[in-house]
C-alpha cells in the first residue's frame, strides 16, 4: 500500500539516474569513436576533426591531448592496459622511443610513398608516417623589445646576452619536445660542454621554463615577456591575432621534429584507426595541415598560414635524429639536476 | 449522556479494566524512569497524572501512547497485550503540548489528515463539520494555525485527535502553553467534551488545580512510583503519603505523639481523635509513637476564646482570602499556615504582630509515621 | 450525539506499519551504502596507498619517511605554511573589520555590502588569481605597486587567496557578533566604560571563538587550495601541485598519497576546533540574552562606511577587471572589444561543451544530492530506526568537511581506477564527476537540513503514527512543503559549488566530461588567459544567475506559496 505519489516521483527519480548512469555508456554504441592521443597543439585538433569526419562522418575522435613527454610516460604507464586507439600525433623521436618499448604496431598506410621521404619511416612496414614538421622559432615582441631597449637576437648565443635577463621563456625538456629540441639542437650544433655553458647563461634569462611549447609566444604576444622560444605553429596563429610579434629563425638554423601518426598495439578499433591513418597521408589531408603548418608531408604544397616562415624546409638543421633520441634521457636528467628549480607544474 | 462512574453501575458489577498497566518499569540507560507503575482505568475515566517535573508522568503517557517502549512490564486493552504493539498500531488519539497541528494545512486539512483515504470526501467534510461544531469552532475550515489563537489551535488538535474515534485519548500538558483565563475556560470544555463522547481519556499535567477540577481519579507520581490513586477529594483531603499531602494544595506539618491509638500530642498540646487512624498504604492502624500530624490551612480557625497562644509573623494577601503565617508555641516551633478570609473593607484579617487565638479541628488531622519522613520544604518544589 | 455512536470500525493492525519500519530501516542502510562507495571507500583506497609500495606491499611509513627526506619535497610543506599563515593573517583582521562594521555601525546599505563581500563564493577560486595576473602581471596596470616583484609566486597566490577566504571569514565572524548579547554593551555603558577598554574586554572575548574559527578555515582553505596555485603560483611549489605533478607527471601514486594524507590534518584539526567552538558559542547566548543594537554614532559610522567601501571596491574591482578582460581582442595590444574570447573551441578541443557539461553536472549533483542530504537528515532526525544506523549516518555525513578536494578527488583515483573494482566501470564518467561532487559538499546541506529538520515540531511524525497516516505521505505533505526554502537552499549551495570545484575534479575527469573549471585551468595553462578569463566568467555568470533564481523564488514566490506562514500578510 505504498502511496502511489511516492511511487511515480521515486520512480521518475529511479529513472532519471539511469539516464544518467547510462548515458555515457549510450553515447559509444553505434558510432565508432577513436581515443586518440596527441600533442598537437589544441587549435588543430577541431580542424583536422572536421576535415577526418568529412570524409568519414561514423568515426567520432575523443582528442587526449597532452604535452609529448606526458603522454610519452601515459602510454608506457598504460602498457598492461592500453586506452589509446590511434597517436596522432606524437614527434617521431616519441614513437620511435615507444617502438623501442614495443608500443607500436607497425603500419602502412595506403599511397604512403607518395609522401617526401623525409615524411616516411625508412623500415619495410613503416613505424610511423609523419604529418606535418614544425621549426623551433623565436616570438620576439617588439613593442617590449622597444621599451626595454632589447636587441633583436639573431644568433642562437645572443640569448646568453645578460640584457635578456627575465625576460625569456621557453618550453621544459623534461615535458615537452620542442623543448628537448632546443637542447639536443644546440648540443649538437654547438657541441655539449659549449652547449652547458651556453644553458647556464640562458638559464639565468629564463623566468620560467613551460610545459606547453606554446605558451613562450603566447607569454611573448601579451608582452608579458619579451622572448617566447616556441614554434612555427603557435607564432604564426598569433601574430595573425595581431600580437606584435616578430617570427625570428637565426642564422645559424633551429632544431625542427616531425609529427608523426602510428598505430598503437592494444588499440580497441584497430580497423578504424586504420582508416585515420590512411587519410592522413591523403593530398586533402595535407592542405588541411597547410593551413596551420608551413611544411606538409604531401609534396607540392606551400601555401602555409599566413605570416609563416618562408622556406622554412631550408631553415631546418642538419642532425642527426637517432642522436637525439639515443642521448634524450641523460641529457633531460642532466637538464632537470641543473635547472629543474623554475619549471611549471606540468599542464594538461 | 452521563459520565460513566464505574463505581455507579446498574446491578453493582464492576466493569473489566479498560486499560491495564502491570508493573511497568522504564530504564533510560542508568537511569530509571518508572519503578513498576499498576493501573487500572474503566471505560469512559477521566484520568489525570499528576506530579512534578521529572516525575516520569510523560514518559507513562508516551508509553501508554506507543511512542516509548518500556523496559518490562505489560500494558493490556480490554484484556489484549499490547505491549508490542507500535503507536500506529494502538491508535490512541494524543494531543501534544505543543499541539503539532501542520502548519501548512488548514483545520479542515488538519483535523481529516487521519481520515484521508478511508473515506470519500463528503463523508470527510460531513465528519469535518461535526467535529469543528463539537468544539465550537465552526467555519473555521479555511483558516491556518497561524491564524488561530492559542486555545483555538488546541481545539483543532483536538478535534483531529478525535477524528477517527479513538477508544483512549491521551493529553500530554494540553493547557500549560496557554494563558490563565483561556486555561480556566478549556478545562471545562474538554471536560465536557469528554464526557459527551465517552471517550476514556488520560491526561498529564503539573497543575494541581487541573487535576482537582478535571479528573475522575488522580494519578500522584513522584520520582518514577505511585504516590497515590484516587478521587479529587480523596487525595485531598486524604493523602496517602506526606508527599502528596505536601504537593496537593498547602499542608502544615507538625511532629508529634501518637498514645493508645487515639491520643494525638502536638507539641505541649494534647488531642483525642475520634478514630484510630490508618497507616499510610495499607489498612493496619497507625503504631503508637512519633507521628507526623498535617492540617490544611483552611482548617485553622481564628477563635476569640478558648484557643492556643498565636503571634502573626506575616500576612499575604491572596485575593479570595488572606494567608496568615503563624507562630503556635503551644503546637510546634515550625511556622504554621492558616486561611482567613479578609476583614471589613480591603484590610486584611490581622496584622504581623499581633497575638491572636487559635484553634484546630482534630478530625481534620492528618497522620504519617514520622518515618514517612518530613517532606521538602516549600521553596525546593512546585505546587502549594 | 449523533457523532458519539459513529466510531469507525476499528482496523486490525495494518501490515503497512511493519511496511515503514522496513522501509526507513532499508532506506538508511541504502543511503549508508552510498555513502561507503561515495565517501569511506576512497579514504581508505587513499590511505592504504599511502602505506604501501608500488607493487601493493605494504610498508607502514616508509613512503612518509621518503617523503621527509626529499629536500623538494619538504619545500613544499614550508612554502604552503608560509603562504597559509600569511593568508589567515591578512584576512581575518580584515575580515573581521568587515563584519564588525557590518554587525556594530549604523553604516547604510548593509544589504548591498554583505552580498559584495560574499560574491567571491560565487567564483571559482581561480578566477581572482586571472584578474590578478591581469593587473599585477609584466603587463599589469598596477604592476608598479609590486615594486619588481612577480605576482607569479607566493605574492599573487596569498592575494588571490585573500580574496577567495575573505567571505568565509566575514560569515563566521559576523555571526559570532551578530550573537552577542546586549546586556552586558548596557552594562558597560552605565559605567561609563572608554569604547576601547569596552572592546578589548568584551567584544573580542565575546567573538574569541569566532575568531578561532575563522583563522582555522582561512587557514586549511589556503593550505589545500589547488586551482589558485596552479594559475598564478608559477614555479613555487606547494603541497596540491606536488600532489599534481606526483600523480600526473610522474604517475607516482604512493607520493601523491602521502601528500594527500598530509593535507588531510589541518582539515581534521579545523573539523574538531569548529564542533568545540560551535558548543562553547552556543552556550554564549542564553535564553535571556538581548540581541545588540548598535547605535548611531557618526565618527565612527562614517569611518565603519569608509573601510568596507575600500573593501567592496576592491572585490568589484577584481571582478570587473575579469570582466573587461573577457572582452579585449588581443590584451594588451588590442583593446577593442571582441567576443573571440568566448570563442571556446579555438582555444580547448572541447570548446563550450565544457561549459555545458559543467552545468549538467551540477543541475545532477544539486538534485541527487538534495535527496541524499535531505532524506539521510529525515532518516537520521525524525526516523525510529535503530541509534546505531542513525549516529552512522550522521558521522559518515561529518566526514566529508574534513577532506579537502584533492585529497577526495586522489581517493577516488585510486579506488575507482583499480581494476579489481568491480565499480570500476564508473571511472572516466561523468557520473563519477558527480558523485565527487556530491560527496565532497555533503556535510554542510546535511547539516543545513538538519538543523530545519530539528525546528520541525518533533510531535509530527507521532501524530502520524497514532493517526495511522504513513510517514511518507506526512514526509510528502508536510515535511517537505515546510521545508522548501531549505531544500532550495541546498539544492543552490551544491550547484553553485559544484560549479566552481576544480580540485576535486581534476584527477577524475576524462577528455569526453571536461568540466568548465578545467578548461579554465588548461586555457590557462597554454598562455590563452583571455579565453580562461573568459570561460571563468562563464563559471561566474551561471552561478550568479542562479543565487538570484532563488533569492527570487524565496522572496517573490515562496510567500505567494508559502501563505500559510504569514497568512495575514498577504
Amino acid at each position: 500500500m505504498i502511496d502511489k505519489t511516492a511511487k511515480r516521483s521515486g520512480g521518475a527519480v529511479l529513472a532519471l539516474a539511469l539516464v544518467l548512469l547510462a548515458g555515457p555508456a549510450m553515447a559509444q554504441s553505434p558510432p565508432v569513436t577513436l581515443v586518440a592521443y596527441t600533442s598537437l597543439q589544441k587549435e588543430v585538433l577541431a580542424p583536422y576533426e572536421a576535415a577526418f569526419r568529412k570524409v568519414h562522418p561514423e568515426i567520432q575522435i575523443t582528442w587526449v591531448r597532452d604535452a609529448g613527454g606526458v603522454i610519452h610516460a601515459r602510454l608506457l604507464a598504460e602498457r598492461a592496459n592500453p586506452r589509446a586507439d590511434i597517436i596522432f600525433s606524437l614527434p617521431v623521436t616519441d614513437i620511435v622511443g615507444l617502438y623501442k618499448e614495443g608500443l607500436i604496431e607497425p603500419y602502412a598506410p595506403k599511397d604512403f610513398e607518395k609522401l617526401k621521404p623525409r615524411f616516411r619511416d625508412s623500415r619495410a612496414v613503416p613505424v610511423w608516417t609523419g604529418l606535418e614538421m614544425y621549426l623551433n622559432v623565436i616570438c620576439f615582441n617588439t613593442v617590449e623589445a622597444q621599451k626595454r631597449n632589447l636587441p633583436r637576437p639573431t644568433r642562437w648565443a645572443d640569448l646568453a646576452n645578460p640584457v635578456y635577463r627575465g625576460q625569456i621563456t621557453m618550453p621544459s625538456p623534461a615535458m615537452s619536445n620542442t623543448g628537448y629540441g632546443y637542447i639536443h639542437g644546440w648540443m649538437q650544433a654547438m657541441g655539449e660542454s659549449a652547449a652547458w655553458d651556453f644553458l647556464d647563461k640562458l638559464d639565468q634569462n629564463v623566468a620560467v621554463y613551460t610545459s606547453s611549447s606554446a605558451t613562450p609566444c603566447k607569454y611573448a604576444s601579451t608582452g608579458e615577456y619579451a622572448i617566447g622560444l616556441s614554434t612555427d605553429l603557435t607564432g604564426p596563429m598569433m601574430k595573425t591575432r595581431g600580437a606584435p610579434i616578430d617570427l625570428i629563425v637565426p642564422t645559424d638554423k633551429t632544431a625542427w621534429d616531425i609529427e608523426a601518426i602510428a598505430l598503437p598495439k592494444g588499440s580497441r578499433h584497430p580497423e578504424a584507426a586504420k582508416l585515420m591513418l590512411d587519410w592522413a597521408v591523403t593530398r586533402e589531408a595535407s592542405q588541411t595541415f597547410n593551413k596551420y603548418y608551413g611544411i606538409v608531408g604531401f609534396p607540392g604544397l606551400n601555401n602555409g598560414p599566413p605570416n609563416s616562415i618562408p622556406d622554412g624546409d631550408a631553415l631546418a638543421a642538419d642532425y642527426s635524429v637517432e642522436w637525439s633520441i639515443d642521448n634524450r634521457d641523460r641529457l633531460i636528467a642532466e637538464w632537470f639536476k641543473r635547472y629543474n628549480a623554475k619549471s611549471e607544474p606540468k599542464a594538461n | 449522556m452521563r459520565p460513566l462512574d464505574m463505581r455507579a453501575q446498574p446491578g453493582g458489577a464492576v466493569k473489566p479494566a479498560f486499560l491495564r498497566l502491570e508493573e511497568i518499569v522504564k530504564r533510560f540507560g542508568g537511569f530509571t524512569a518508572l519503578r513498576g507503575i499498576d493501573l487500572q482505568v474503566s471505560e469512559g475515566e477521566f484520568i489525570c497524572f499528576l506530579g512534578p517535573s521529572g516525575c516520569g508522568k510523560s514518559t507513562l503517557l508516551r508509553i501508554i501512547a506507543g511512542l516509548e517502549t518500556h523496559t518490562s512490564g505489560r500494558l493490556l486493552e480490554s484484556g489484549r497485550d499490547i505491549s508490542g504493539m507500535s503507536a500506529a498500531e494502538r491508535r490512541f488519539g494524543i494531543l501534544f503540548q505543543s499541539y503539532a497541528l501542520f502548519p501548512n494545512l488548514n483545520v479542515y486539512e488538519n483535523v481529516v489528515y487521519g481520515l484521508r483515504g478511508r473515506k470519500r470526501r463528503a463523508e470527510l467534510e460531513r465528519r469535518a463539520f461535526d467535529l469543528l461544531q463539537l468544539v465550537d469552532l465552526s467555519g473555521t475550515e479555511k483558516k491556518f494555525p497561524a491564524q488561530l489563537s492559542g486555545g483555538e489551535q488546541q481545539r483543532v488538535a483536538l478535534a483531529r485527535a478525535i477524528a477517527p474515534s479513538p477508544r483512549l485519548l491521551l493529553l500530554d500538558e494540553p493547557l500549560s502553553a496557554l494563558d490563565a483565563k483561556v486555561r480556566v475556560h478549556l478545562r471545562r470544555q474538554i471536560r465536557d467534551l469528554q464526557r459527551r463522547l465517552a471517550v476514556t481519556t488520560i491526561m498529564v499535567t503539573h497543575d494541581q488545580e487541573e487535576a482537582l477540577t478535571m479528573a475522575d481519579r488522580v494519578v500522584v507520581m513522584n520520582r518514577g512510583i505511585v504516590e497515590q490513586i484516587g478521587t479529587p477529594t480523596e487525595i485531598y483531603y486524604s493523602p496517602r503519603t506526606p508527599f502528596v499531602a505536601n504537593f496537593v494544595g498547602k499542608m502544615n506539618f507538625m511532629p508529634a505523639t501518637l498514645r493508645d491509638g487515639t491520643k494525638l500530642g502536638i507539641g505541649a498540646t494534647g488531642f483525642d481523635l475520634p478514630a484510630p487512624r490508618y497507616a499510610s498504604a495499607d489498612r493496619v492502624a497507625l503504631a503508637d509513637g512519633n507521628v507526623l500530624a498535617c492540617l490544611r490551612p483552611e482548617h485553622i480557625r481564628r477563635v476569640q476564646s478558648d484557643g492556643l497562644q498565636a503571634a502573626v509573623s506575616h500576612v499575604e494577601f491572596l485575593g479570595s482570602s488572606w494567608r496568615v503565617a503563624l507562630n503556635v508555641p503551644a503546637l510546634t516551633t515550625h511556622e504554621l499556615f492558616a486561611d482567613f478570609a479578609g476583614g471589613a473593607g480591603f484590610a486584611p484579617p490581622v496584622q504581623a504582630g499581633e497575638r491572636i487565638l487559635i484553634a484546630i479541628a482534630p478530625e481534620r488531622i492528618v497522620l504519617f509515621p514520622a518515618s514517612a519522613g518530613m517532606p521538602v520544604p516549600d521553596g525546593a518544589r512546585s505546587g502549594g | 450525539m449523533a457523532m458519539a455512536q459513529d466510531v469507525v470500525a476499528r482496523e486490525p493492525a495494518r501490515p503497512v506499519v511493519r511496511t515503514e519500519n522496513v522501509l526507513r530501516t532499508g532506506a538508511c542502510v541504502v543511503l549508508l551504502a552510498i555513502l561507503a562507495v561515495l565517501i569511506v571507500m576512497p579514504l581508505y583506497a587513499l590511505l592504504s596507498q599511502s602505506l604501501e609500495d608500488a607493487d601493493k606491499h605494504f610498508i607502514g611509513l616508509g613512503n612518509f619517511v621518503r617523503y621527509a627526506n626529499n629536500p623538494g619535497l619538504v619545500q613544499s610543506v614550508y612554502n604552503s605554511l608560509f603562504v597559509s599563515i600569511a593568508v589567515t593573517a591578512i584576512t581575518v583582521p580584515l575580515a573581521f573589520g568587515y563584519a564588525y562594521a557590518l554587525t556594530r555601525s549604523c553604516m547604510p546599505a548593509k544589504t548591498i555590502f554583505k552580498g559584495i563581500a560574499l560574491l567571491p563564493i560565487l567564483a571559482p577560486s581561480l578566477l581572482p588569481a586571472i584578474s590578478l595576473t591581469y593587473m599585477f602581471g609584466n603587463q599589469g596596470f598596477m604592476r608598479g605597486l609590486l615594486a619588481g616583484h612577480s605576482i607569479h609566486g607566493p605574492i599573487g597566490i596569498i592575494m588571490a587567496q585573500v580574496f577567495h577566504c575573505f567571505p568565509f571569514g566575514v560569515l563566521i565572524i559576523g555571526t559570532a557578533l551578530g550573537i552577542s548579547d546586549g546586556r552586558l554593551y548596557e552594562v558597560a555603558q552605565t559605567f561609563s566604560t572608554p569604547k576601547w577598554r569596552v572592546f578589548w574586554t568584551i567584544t573580542l572575548p565575546a567573538v574569541r571563538y569566532g575568531l578561532i574559527s575563522a583563522c582555522f578555515v582561512t587557514f586549511t582553505t589556503a593550505i589545500v587550495d589547488f586551482g589558485v596555485a596552479k594559475v598564478i603560483g608559477g614555479s613555487y611549489n606547494v603541497l596540491a601541485i606536488e600532489i599534481f605533478k606526483q600523480i600526473i607527471g610522474q604517475q607516482n601514486f604512493q607520493m601523491g598519497a602521502v601528500i594527500g594524507v598530509l593535507l588531510l590534518l589541518p582539515a581534521l584539526l579545523t573539523f574538531f576546533i569548529e564542533r568545540y567552538v560551535n558548543k562553547r558559542q552556543m552556550s554564549q547566548l542564553t535564553a535571556r540574552a538581548v540581541l545588540y543594537q548598535p547605535k548611531p554614532n557618526r565618527l565612527f559610522d562614517l569611518a565603519m562606511f569608509g573601510f568596507v567601501v575600500v573593501i567592496a571596491f576592491c572585490i568589484l574591482g577584481v571582478n570587473a577587471v575579469a570582466v573587461f578582460a573577457s572582452f579585449f581582442k588581443l590584451w594588451p595590444y588590442d583593446l577593442s572589444f571582441s567576443l573571440d574570447s568566448y570563442d571556446f573551441a579555438a582555444f580547448d578541443p572541447g570548446g563550450w561543451s565544457s561549459y555545458w557539461n559543467s552545468i549538467v553536472m551540477a543541475s545532477a549533483a544539486a538534485l541527487f544530492g538534495t535527496v541524499l542530504t535531505f532524506g539521510g537528515a529525515y532518516l537520521v532526525e525524525k526516523s525510529p530506526i535503530p541509534t546505531l544506523l542513525r549516529s552512522l549516518l550522521h558521522i559518515l555525513a561529518m566526514i566529508p568537511i574534513a577532506v579537502p578536494g584533492i585529497v577526495l578527488g586522489l581517493g577516488y583515483v585510486f579506488f575507482f581506477n583499480d581494476p579489481e573494482n568491480p565499480l570500476g566501470f564508473l571511472y572516466y564518467t561523468m557520473t563519477i564527476l558527480v558523485m565527487c561532487s556530491i560527496a565532497h559538499y555533503y556535510t554542510i546541506p546535511h547539516l543545513t537540513a538538519l538543523t530545519a529538520l530539528k525546528q520541525v515540531d518533533k510531535e509530527f511524525e507521532a501524530v502520524s503514527q497514532s493517526l495511522g497516516v504513513p510517514f511518507w505521505v506526512t514526509l510528502r505533505r508536510v515535511t517537505i512543503p515546510i521545508s522548501l526554502p531549505v531544500i532550495l537552499d541546498v539544492a543552490t549551495y551544491i550547484f553553485v559549488n559544484a560549479m566552481t570545484t576544480v580540485a576535486a575534479v581534476i584527477f577524475i575527469y576524462s577528455p569526453q566530461n571536461k568540466l568548465a573549471s578545467i578548461a579554465v585551468i588548461a586555457m590557462e595553462d597554454t598562455g590563452d588567459t583571455g579565453a580562461a578569463c573568459a570561460m571563468a566568467m562563464m563559471i561566474l555568470y551561471t552561478s550568479v544567475a542562479v543565487k538570484l533564481v532563488q533569492i527570487a523564488l524565496s522572496k517573490l514566490l515562496f510567500p505567494k506559496l508559502q501563505l500559510w506562514r504569514h497568512p495575514d500578510a498577504s
